[in-house]
C-alpha cells in the first residue's frame, strides 16, 4: 500500500466567511485525522475593552462582524443592563426584536442564497442560479433590500447600527418610518416563502449516525416566542441554564491548528460534552412555539421538530426567515413609540452577563465593571468558535461515509459540510485550502 | 414616484470614514443640495448587493463610487454598463459582492435600468479616519458639476 497525498485547491471556497484550511487524512480506508485549520489573526477586541467605559462595547463590539453587528450590540447590552439590573421592555424590547428581524433576514438570506444554495444547486455561484432562476433572485435581493431597510430606520444604517445604546436607542423612529416598512415586509414574505419551497427541493445528502449520540443542540429558549435577546440556556438534553451560569459551564480550549478557541460543556482540556448552537439547535428547542403559519410551512415541507442532518440546516434558516418577516411585519403594525428611546443604565460595579441568538448561533458575552464604569474584563464567545468541535465532527464522519468518492467531488461535499454551519470565520480574507492524504491502493 | 420614465437616480457607493472611499457618498450629499428635479439621491455605506431592486427598468441611474489607486489620484473614468459587460466574478462571499458583481447580478435577472453610468474617481488614500485627498475633493467638484448642469431625463 502506498501513501498517496492530493492537493485540491477549490476557488468555490471563498463561499464561506473567513480564512482557514481543511486537512483530511485516511489511512487503510480510515479517517485518522480532520482539522478545521483557521489561521485567522488574533483580533484583540477583548483586550481593547478593557479601561474603556461600560457605554462602549455597544459599539466596538459591532464592529467584530459586518454580518451580524446586531447580534454584537444586543449581547453587549444585555449584558452590561444586567449589572445595573436594568431591563428595557415595551416599545424598546419591541425595537430591539425589530432590529434582530432585519439582521437575521440579511445574514440568512445571503447564506441561503449566495453561499449555500450554490452546493445544492450544483453551480459555484449564485451568479449561475440568478441566470438560472431570475425571479426567485430577484426576490431574494428584495428580501435583502428589506432587511438592509429594517437595519437603516431602527439602526441608523444597514451595516454597523449607529443608533443603538446602553437601555435602547438614540432616537425611537417615528410611526411613519416603520409604516415605511411595511409594503417591503409584505412582498418580502412571498419571496422568503418561494425561497424556502425552492430549498426544500433540493437533495439532501446525509452523514449515517451522525450525531444523535455525540452532540448536545444548545440555544436560547425563552418559552413564549421564538428567542432573539432573552431566555435561558437550554440543550435537548436537559441543559437549563442562566446566561451567568455559561461561562462557568462552557470550557474555550486551544488546539494547535486553530487560532480560534474550541469549546466543550463542562469539561477540561477539550473533554466535555459536544455540543452545537445555531439554527438545528434553536428549531429543536423551540419549534413549539412558533406562530401557526410557520408550524404549517414546516409541516408543509416535511421539516420536522427535530431535525438532526446539518445539510437541512438551509431550510430551518428558511422558516427563520419567514419567521423574522412576519415578526417584524408584527412589531411593525403594533408599534407605539416609546416615551424614551433608552433608560438610563448607570455605572455599577459589578460581573454582567449576555447571551443572544446571532444568526450562527448563540453569542455569549460577559464584562466586569468597576465602581469608575470601566469596564476590567471581557469576554466573547461567538458561535462560530462553539461550533467548531461539530464541523470537524460532521468532517470526520462525513468523509468516513462517503470515502467512495473522488477528491474533487469529495471536497467540495466537505466545503458544503463546513458551509451547512454559515461560518463566520473572520472578516478579512476568504481563501480555504483542502487536502486530502488517503492510503492509495494503487 | 408616479412617472417613473423621467426619474434619474443617483447611488453614491463608499464609506464615509475610509478617506477617499467616501467620495460616492460625497459627491451626493452636494448633489442633493442642487435639489434637482425627477432626481433621486440614494448612498450605500454597506452592501450593494440588492442594487438591481433599488431601480426601475425606466430609470437612468449613475453610479458614483471610488475606483482603486493607479497613480492618477482624482482620475475619472466613465463607464456606459449597459455598453460594457463588467468583469463577472468567478465565485462571491457578503465581502465581494461589489459594485461590478451587483450589476452584473442586475444583467442576469434582467433587471438593467435604461441607462447606468459609472463614475469612477480614482482615489489615493483609504485609511481609516482620514479625508478625501484633495485631488479627490477637486474631482468631486468636477463631477458635482457636471451632475447637476445636466438635463433632467424624457
Amino acid at each position: 500500500m502506498t501513501h498517496r497525498t492530493v492537493e485540491l485547491n477549490v476557488p468555490t471556497l471563498t463561499r464561506v466567511e473567513g480564512e482557514g484550511a481543511m486537512h483530511v487524512t485516511v489511512r487503510d480506508g480510515v479517517v485518522a485525522d480532520v482539522q478545521l485549520e483557521i489561521y485567522e489573526p488574533p483580533r484583540f477586541f477583548e483586550a481593547f475593552l478593557r479601561g474603556r467605559s461600560h457605554s462602549e462595547p455597544v459599539d466596538i463590539t459591532a464592529r467584530i462582524c459586518g454580518i451580524c453587528p446586531v447580534a454584537y450590540q444586543m449581547s453587549a447590552c444585555h449584558a452590561i443592563e444586567s449589572i445595573a439590573g436594568v431591563h428595557p421592555g415595551g416599545a424598546i424590547r419591541e425595537l430591539r426584536r425589530l432590529l434582530y428581524c432585519g439582521e437575521w433576514i440579511e445574514s440568512h438570506v445571503l447564506h441561503i442564497a449566495f453561499l449555500h444554495a450554490p452546493d445544492f444547486v450544483g453551480v459555484d455561484s449564485s451568479f449561475e442560479i440568478a441566470r438560472l432562476r431570475p425571479d426567485l433572485m430577484a426576490a431574494v435581493l428584495h428580501l435583502k433590500k428589506t432587511g438592509n431597510r429594517i437595519m437603516e430606520v431602527v439602526g441608523g444604517r444597514p451595516i454597523h447600527p449607529v443608533n443603538v445604546r446602553l437601555g435602547g436607542f438614540y432616537r425611537a423612529p417615528t410611526r411613519a418610518e416603520l409604516d415605511s416598512l411595511t409594503s417591503d415586509l409584505e412582498q418580502a414574505h412571498a419571496g422568503a416563502l418561494a425561497l424556502l419551497k425552492w430549498a426544500a427541493t433540493f437533495e439532501f445528502p446525509s452523514i449515517p449516525d451522525r450525531l444523535a449520540e455525540h452532540t448536545e443542540y444548545v440555544s436560547l429558549r425563552h418559552g413564549s416566542e421564538y428567542p432573539f435577546n432573552e431566555g435561558r440556556i437550554v440543550s435537548n438534553r436537559g441543559l437549563d441554564i442562566d446566561a451567568a451560569e455559561f461561562g462557568e459551564r462552557l470550557h474555550e480550549y486551544q488546539v494547535k491548528h486553530s487560532t480560534a478557541l474550541h469549546a466543550v460543556l463542562d469539561g477540561h482540556s477539550g473533554r466535555g460534552r459536544h455540543f452545537q448552537t445555531g439554527p438545528l439547535a434553536r428549531w429543536m428547542n423551540n419549534a413549539d412555539v412558533v406562530p401557526d403559519t410557520i408550524r404549517a410551512v414546516a409541516d408543509e415541507l416535511g421539516v420536522a421538530a427535530v431535525e438532526t442532518n446539518p445539510f437541512r440546516s438551509i431550510l430551518v434558516r428558511g422558516l427563520e426567515v419567514l419567521w423574522a418577516v412576519e415578526e417584524a411585519h408584527r412589531t411593525v403594525a403594533t408599534y407605539v413609540a416609546p416615551g424614551t428611546a433608552a433608560l438610563e443604565v448607570p455605572a455599577v460595579a459589578g460581573v454582567g452577563h449576555g447571551c443572544t441568538e446571532a444568526p450562527r448561533g448563540m453569542l455569549y458575552h460577559r464584562y466586569e465593571v468597576d465602581a469608575a464604569g470601566l469596564i476590567t474584563d471581557a469576554v466573547i464567545v461567538p458561535p462560530t468558535s462553539q461550533n467548531q468541535d461539530a464541523i470537524e465532527a460532521d468532517l470526520r464522519d462525513f468523509v468516513a461515509s462517503h470515502l467512495d468518492l473522488d477528491d474533487r467531488t469529495l471536497g467540495r461535499r466537505c466545503e458544503q459540510v463546513i458551509r451547512n454551519y454559515d461560518p463566520c470565520i473572520s472578516c478579512a480574507t476568504h481563501f480555504l485550502r483542502f487536502t486530502i492524504d488517503r492510503a492509495d491502493d494503487g | 414616484m408616479d412617472d417613473r420614465s423621467a426619474r434619474r437616480l443617483l447611488i453614491g457607493v463608499g464609506n464615509r470614514e475610509r478617506g477617499d472611499d467616501a467620495v460616492g457618498p460625497v459627491v451626493c450629499d452636494l448633489v442633493r443640495e442642487c435639489a434637482l428635479p425627477d432626481t433621486d439621491v440614494l448612498v450605500f455605506e454597506g452592501s450593494v448587493v440588492d442594487l438591481p431592486v433599488r431601480w426601475h427598468p425606466t430609470d437612468h441611474v449613475t453610479i458614483i463610487d471610488a475606483a482603486a489607486p493607479d497613480g492618477r489620484p482624482g482620475h475619472v473614468a466613465v463607464i456606459d454598463a449597459l455598453a460594457h459587460r463588467l468583469e463577472p466574478p468567478t465565485s462571491v462571499s457578503t465581502h465581494t459582492i461589489d459594485v461590478g458583481a451587483a450589476i452584473e447580478l442586475a444583467r442576469a435577472i434582467d433587471r438593467m435600468p435604461a441607462t447606468l453610468t459609472i463614475i469612477g474617481i480614482e482615489g489615493a488614500r483609504f485609511e481609516h479616519g482620514s479625508a478625501l485627498s484633495p485631488e479627490v475633493q477637486h474631482a468631486a467638484g468636477r463631477v458635482v458639476t457636471r451632475l447637476c448642469r445636466r438635463p433632467p431625463p424624457g
